[in-house]
């Protein structure tokens, strides 16, 4: 059982997508985690029998089903009509997921119809390795985003190819994947509601959907001028310098319209055109003296403990106003004495030296 | 003088203590029983891998119940809970009729050990309150439990989620205990 639970279909709980699922609903072919497997167990062994593929010694027929199914003919199975958003995911509450897997298993809400269960099928021994392959065609139906991102692997493969490649353009198509998949499951999720009341499934969701709405609401992904290379015969060239450069230009454009900080964009931002601030602290405050020490040693023959009282809060305007002061030599304005003022010209002459 | 009183006093009003071990196939509902006596509530339980063991008092007695997973590999494991066991309670899933047969060979396998010679039996037939279950008279027979010997047992029909039967159970074994001792 060991290979059939190490199957890259068998990597999520068919229910709600934990990671590496030890246990199986029998009557329905799947690993599920064991969370889930407490609510299968709930249901009764008249609808299905709750195994562990580690803890139990399973009987022959149990794990050639297993070496025939998998979770994603099972899901195909179970899942056709289901909008992916209703999905339970790890953090969801076991009172969903109760729900969901009542609804799923036993109401059969969203089985594709005239479909054979192929737990029944296999059983019988009518499962055909043809009914795999139109499975699989439906899955890849169903998720053709999947497919996209699988794509976008493969070309990432080869890209590693060539020699040099932009990893934010990389991104950008990446994201302009994301977005048409987001269209795509509103629209689904739209045409659902129109049919059941899924409200509580859907919340969730929605949330998560707004905010990356929000998020870049400003940005045209479409607008974006990605071209893979100069040439239309080799699409994986390396881009010449000036095409990235444009590129470049116009994301930093882009990035301008969102207001966000944690916009995608804002590590580029710096990159860029770094704010002028950091250059002028930068110039002034050499990083190898530390001011407070020689404020410490010249402070008493400058003055006596009435200018020391004042002498802090004057420390700390310095590294701000110092260009100021350079450039004028004049006293910041402020209640503090003449031996203040003298010190603050003096730690300025220091500093430029 | 104040020995003998405590003894006295301790025997009409003390509480007494009694080791419950709780074993039975996987899914039999071990865990949900445990928890209806403890908390008088249904709770979702999730697979036991290892042991859930909590402190019951019904009628001034202290009941420790050991509640052991029944995964296959991990039964076992019982045998290390097998010492100082004052009471078992097996627990059947009376509408698992496949695996009724599993049920007795594991019962008959854990009464022949030595350790439990002692030890008071309590058969659950739980899950009553679905359709199909087997009556107790038929869990009796396909459990075998006529062919028991030198041994005290029981059989209660039990639904843990409603607690039907469950301190029926509880109540055999605190008068049985109690006759023990005096």
């Amino acid at each position: 059982m060991r290979k059939e639970k190490a199957k890259p279909q068998n990597k999520f709980c068919a229910d709600c997508d934990t990671i590496g699922p030890e246990w199986i609903s029998i009557k329905f072919g799947t690993f599920i985690c064991i969370r889930c497997a407490g609510v299968h167990r709930e249901l009764g062994t008249d609808y299905t029998f709750v195994q562990s593929a580690v803890l139990d010694r399973l009987k022959l027929h149990v794990v050639e089903q297993y070496q025939i199914l998998d979770n994603e003919i099972m899901n195909t199975y179970y899942e056709h009509t289901l909008p992916p958003n209703l999905k339970p995911k790890i953090s969801s509450k076991i009172s969903t997921i109760k729900k969901f897997i009542k609804n799923k298993y036993i109401l059969n809400l969203w089985t594709s119809e005239g479909a054979q269960n192929p737990v029944e099928a296999v059983q019988n021994g009518e499962y055909r390795k043809d009914m795999r392959k139109s499975t699989n065609r439906g899955k890849k139906e169903m998720k053709e985003v999947k497919g996209s991102r699988k794509k976008g692997k493969k070309r990432g493969g080869k890209r590693k190819k060539s020699e040099e490649r932009s990893d934010l353009i990389n991104c950008d198509k990446k994201e302009q994947c994301d977005k048409t998949q987001q269209v795509k499951k509103e629209n689904r999720t739209h045409t659902l509601e129109q049919e059941d009341d899924f409200s509580e499934f859907v919340e969730p969701q929605k949330e998560s959907t707004e905010h990356k709405n929000e998020l870049f609401a400003d940005i045209d992904i479409n607008s974006i001028p990605f071209e893979p290379s100069g040439t239309n015969n080799d699409p994986f060239a390396t881009p010449s310098k000036s095409t990235m450069e444009t590129h470049l230009a116009h994301l930093y454009h882009q990035s301008s319209l969102t207001h966000d900080p944690n916009n995608k964009y804002a590590a580029l931002e710096h990159f860029c055109a770094p704010p002028p601030t950091i250059f002028a602290g930068m110039t002034i405050s050499p990083p190898h003296i530390s001011p407070t020490p020689y404020y410490q040693s010249i402070l008493p023959s400058l003055s006596g403990a009435k200018s020391s009282q004042a002498a802090p809060s004057k420390l700390q305007q310095i590294p701000n106003s110092a260009a100021q002061s350079l450039a004028k030599q004049a006293p910041p304005a402020g209640s503090a004495g003449k031996a203040t003022d003298a010190f603050s010209g003096l730690v300025a002459q220091q500093w430029c030296v | 003088m104040g020995t003998s009183f405590s003894k006295i006093w301790g025997r009409f009003f003390g509480k007494k203590e009694m080791r419950i071990l709780m074993v039975g196939l996987d899914a039999a509902g071990k865990t949900t029983i445990l928890y209806k006596l403890k908390l008088g509530e249904v709770v979702t339980t999730i697979p036991t891998i290892g042991f859930n063991v909590e402190n019951v008092e019904y009628k001034n007695i202290s009941f420790t119940v050991w509640d052991v997973g029944g995964q296959d590999k991990i039964r076992l494991l019982w045998r290390h809970y097998y010492q100082n066991t004052q009471g078992i309670i097996f627990v059947v899933d009376s509408n698992d009729k496949d695996r009724i047969e599993d049920a007795r060979e594991e019962l008959h396998r854990m009464l022949a050990e030595d350790e439990l010679k002692d030890s008071l039996l309590l058969i659950m037939a739980n899950k009553q309150d679905l359709p199909g279950a087997l009556t107790p008279p038929e869990i009796t027979d396909s459990l075998g439990l006529h062919t028991i010997k030198g041994r005290q047992w029981f059989i209660q029909a039990t639904c843990a989620t409603t607690g039907d039967g469950l301190y029926e159970g509880l109540d055999w074994l605190s008068k049985n205990v109690t006759g023990k001792s005096s």
